[in-house]
């Protein structure tokens, strides 16, 4: 029973033992071939090591270069800040020089134009009404441009020809007044006071601005009227040549701020 | 180039009635900014004498060229209308107001040829090419001084009332002008702060000045300040309370809501046509006048614009003040030629035998002053009204803040401290007209000056919350891929209204998709002016726009893994979003499309 068992199982056994051959001999031929690989792979490494080395040697330079770069480029870039530091500081002054830019100082000037204009256009007219109406010219807008063109240059006019002079107030009160003939009434006598310290105020702060002021009386009576250059007269005819001027224009570093007022004579 | 890098800074006041540029550089030597030197743009072309602002008008062809722009573009429709030679052309001013969502348009703006103004692309265009002109003349200047473009940061301002929409608008009009597409170089500034920030920065301490000329103090905790900006098409105002503990910087909350309302200056020119025009000629010949001579109308209209910026007053002590003057208006031989006999003889007698003049009486000046006066006075009053509410009674009287060209008018001035000047201190800077410029050239140099503001509505976008029984509609109930149970159309809050909102600090918010195969989320924006809404389609919230995050990276991962915060700043001059994706680490800038809703 022993013995029939044992010899049942024998060439089994037999035949795992030849598998576990099998397997072995596989196993042997599976490592032969690898080491052929190796062999194969020690074989390529001479070649291979010497590109190695020559790569590492090429970093190493390429890096000693970029190192060499980088102190140049950090030297550039020095002298470059140090440059930008002098364009910036150059274009700053350039900008802090520039006359031909408007710097925030200089918009008072048209606040004052625009007050000069004011006190030409209106608070004038207002203030030479009671003589106007006193005196009943036949031709009212020549008169009263005359009478105007007066007051322009007892207040602004003096320093011949377009300089800044202290206004002339007593000089205003006669031509307002034609010397006292004319009575001013109550609003009319405020009316005179207050130009006068108008024409004070618009005087003082165009001299102490800072920018050349300057008034512009020089017209000659004949030239064609440029409206660039000069503004009619209100009730002044259009398309006539300038009789005379009846207010200064007025300029600040050169710019022109207000026109001058010129009066053209009626045709016929 | 990073925006620390800009040599200059510009800023363009893109106002209704008038535009302006002023500049300065960035420079050691300006950074204090009372000392700060800026730059006026005054030379516009065809104007003398020149100024610094400029019509906010245009003129274009129907091929969309501009034939001129600011007042020579108002000179030259006047003459092509006069000439009937307007064919082709289209003209339009105060257009501004016409790119405001939903605002109304009273008079205003005015439109000629072929330009309607209900017709909102081409408004757009309109500004795009306006914005164009501004530029270039800026940058030409710029240039002159040797700085490139590059080196410049721009600033734009906007209305206080113009919401997140609007101004995203306008920056899209900008770019297309050509001004920078970086946010950092081109930044939007709110006027009334830009004024405030002017009367804050730019004016003397208390001890150094008049009582009434010393300085904004907005560093002070508690205080309120009531801007005022009286321009030429509206007047708004604005009202903000300062919070102390900003440092150097300056922290605002806006307290009540902006208003105003057409009530600035060219109403009273308006005015000036209307009812002096009108009852000394006639409405019939003022009529033929509007219709034949437009050039001389404008000549008269200016003559009276002239008149009204130097009008003076009585200040004698204890008396109510009153205009001084009469005001002399010329009339052009045309429209004098027009005109009846008797017309004629009427109004030479009441100018002293004065021909072809007209004199209005210091009491009709008055009178078309109050035009407008009037409701601005009665709107400050409102809005005082309105934030006196919220304020303790022990709170210091606002201090208000007039600025704009109106501002300029001692009449305004004078009716203002009638009616407030008892209670509240009212401040007036020395060039009101320019505070707005100026303001936000000293914005664009510094931005960070204003490091809080606070949200005016809640905002939050539209998301998927676990449904809750009883509370949901079922018609709201949704089943995502892992079987929860959501309520979608919910109002995910990323800020509550009122809620102090720092310039630099995000909100962030967490969104996961519902879908695994899901590569692109479209996240759309509401707001609500309700502190906690709960839908976004419930009354008080609407849509304002939206903006897509790719997810395409994360596509076919479980949904828990794949969260998305969107980070929103809300605090600067406008809204910004940013996506942070923590599945790669990355933050993007998303735009957000206000223009698909
Ligand atoms: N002294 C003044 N009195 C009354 N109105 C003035 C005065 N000075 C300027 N204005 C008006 O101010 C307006 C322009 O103001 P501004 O603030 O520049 O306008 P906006 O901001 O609306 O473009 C114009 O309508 C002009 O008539
Ligand atoms: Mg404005």
């Amino acid at each position: 029973m022993l013995f029939n068992r044992d010899k049942g199982k024998r060439p089994q056994e037999v035949s795992i033992r030849l598998d576990g051959l099998d397997t072995l001999e596989s196993r042997i031929r599976k490592l032969e071939a690898a080491a052929d690989d190796q062999r194969a792979a020690l074989a390529a490494l001479d070649p291979l090591g010497d590109r190695l080395i020559e790569l590492r040697m090429r970093q190493e330079r390429a890096e000693e270069r970029a190192r060499t770069l980088e102190t140049a480029v950090a030297d550039t870039r020095r002298v470059l800040d140090e440059q930008s530091e002098v364009l910036d500081l150059v274009r700053v002054t350039q900008v802090a020089e520039r006359d031909d830019l408007t710097r925030e100082d200089f918009l008072v000037h048209y606040e004052l134009a625009q007050r000069l204009r004011a006190l030409y256009t209106q608070r004038m007219p207002d203030l030479i009404q009671p003589r106007l109406t006193a005196e009943r010219p036949r031709d009212v807008v020549r008169r009263q441009a005359q009478l105007i063109s007066r007051l322009c240059v007892v207040l602004f006019g003096p320093d011949e020809q377009g300089g800044l002079g202290e206004p002339d107030l007593a000089e205003l009160a006669r031509i307002a007044t034609d010397a006292g003939v004319v009575g001013l009434d109550a609003r009319h006598q405020r009316l005179l006071e207050r130009v006068g310290t108008e024409a004070a105020h618009l005087f003082r702060a165009m001299t102490g601005s800072g920018h050349a002021g300057h008034f512009d009386f020089a017209v000659e009576p004949g030239t064609p009227v440029d409206s660039e250059e000069h503004a009619l007269w209100p009730s002044c005819e259009a398309g006539r040549p300038v009789a005379f001027v009846v207010c200064p224009g007025y300029r600040a570093a050169g710019r022109r701020l207000l026109e001058t007022f010129v009066y053209t004579e009626a045709t016929g | 180039m990073g925006s620390d890098e800009a040599k200059v800074v510009a800023a363009v006041d893109f106002g209704t009635h008038g535009t302006g540029f002023a500049w300065t550089v960035r420079t050691p030597l300006n950074d204090d900014p009372l000392t700060r030197r800026i730059q006026f743009f005054t030379r516009f072309p065809g104007r003398q004498p020149d100024s610094p602002k400029n019509l906010t008008a245009i003129l274009v062809t129907d091929d969309g060229d501009t034939v001129a722009w600011g007042h020579e573009a108002r000179a030259r429709w006047v003459e092509a209308l006069a000439k009937g030679e307007a064919e082709g052309l289209g003209y339009a001013y105060a257009f501004k107001t016409a790119l405001k969502s939903g605002g109304s348009m009273a008079d205003l703006p005015i439109t000629g040829g072929f330009v309607d103004r209900a017709d909102r692309g081409l408004i757009r265009e309109l500004v795009t090419a306006y914005l164009k002109e501004i530029r270039e003349l800026a940058t030409a200047e710029i240039k002159r001084m040797t700085y490139t473009e590059r080196e410049v940061r721009w600033c734009i301002t906007v209305p206080a009332i113009w919401d997140d929409e609007d101004k995203a608008v306008l920056r899209r009009l900008a770019v297309d002008a050509g001004f920078p597409g970086d946010p950092e170089r081109l930044l939007l500034a709110i006027e009334p702060e830009a004024a405030a920030l002017y009367c804050h920065l730019r004016m003397p301490d208390a001890g150094s000045g008049p009582h009434r000329r010393a300085r904004l103090p907005l560093h002070l905790d508690g205080f309120r300040s009531v801007v005022v900006d009286c321009g030429g098409g509206t007047v708004d105002i604005t009202a903000y309370e300062s919070h102390g503990d900003a440092g150097p910087s300056i922290a605002l909350r806006e307290i009540g809501i902006a208003t105003g309302g057409w009530l600035g200056s060219e109403h009273v020119n308006q005015a000036f046509l209307d009812k002096t025009l009108g009852d000394r000629f006639g409405p019939a010949a003022l009529k033929r006048i509007e219709r034949d001579h437009p050039g001389e109308l404008l000549e008269l209209s200016e003559q009276w614009e002239r008149a009204k910026a130097t009008v003076e007053l009585d200040r004698e002590a204890d008396a109510v003040a009153a205009v001084l003057d009469p005001v002399r208006i010329e009339v052009p031989v045309t429209v004098w030629d027009l005109l009846d006999e008797q017309v004629r003889v009427r109004l030479t007698h009441d100018a002293a035998g004065l021909p072809r003049q007209i004199v209005l009486p210091p009491e009709e000046v008055e009178g078309l002053l109050d035009e407008r006066v009037d409701g601005i006075l009665d709107k400050v009053a409102e809005q005082l009204a309105a934030i006196g509410r919220t304020s303790a009674a022990s709170a210091e009287p606002e201090t208000l803040v007039l600025v704009g060209g109106f501002a300029r008018s001692p009449w305004l001035r004078e009716r203002m401290r009638a009616r407030f000047g008892e209670r509240h201190r009212i401040l007036v800077p020395p060039d009101p007209a320019l505070a707005v410029l100026e303001g936000a050239v000293h914005f664009a140099y510094r931005p960070d000056v204003f490091v809080s503001r606070q949200a005016k509505y809640t905002y939050g976008f539209e998301t998927a919350k676990p449904f809750e029984e009883g509370v949901d509609s079922t018609m709201r109930m949704y089943r995502d891929d892992e079987g929860d149970l959501l309520c979608v159309g919910r109002f995910g809050v990323a800020v509550q209204r009122m809620d102090s909102v720092r310039v630099n600090d995000a909100h962030p918010f967490r969104i996961v998709p519902v879908r695994e195969d899901q590569d692109e989320l479209d996240v759309r924006l509401y707001r609500s002016a309700k502190a906690d809404p709960r839908y976004v389609d419930e009354d008080g919230s609407e849509e304002i726009g939206r903006l897509t995050v790719d997810l395409s990276g994360t596509v076919g991962r479980p949904l828990r893994e794949r969260p998305i915060m969107l980070l929103f700043y809300f605090g600067a001059t406008e809204l910004r979003v940013e996506v942070f994706d923590p599945a790669t680490g990355e933050t993007s800038q998303v735009s957000v499309d206000f223009d698909r809703v």
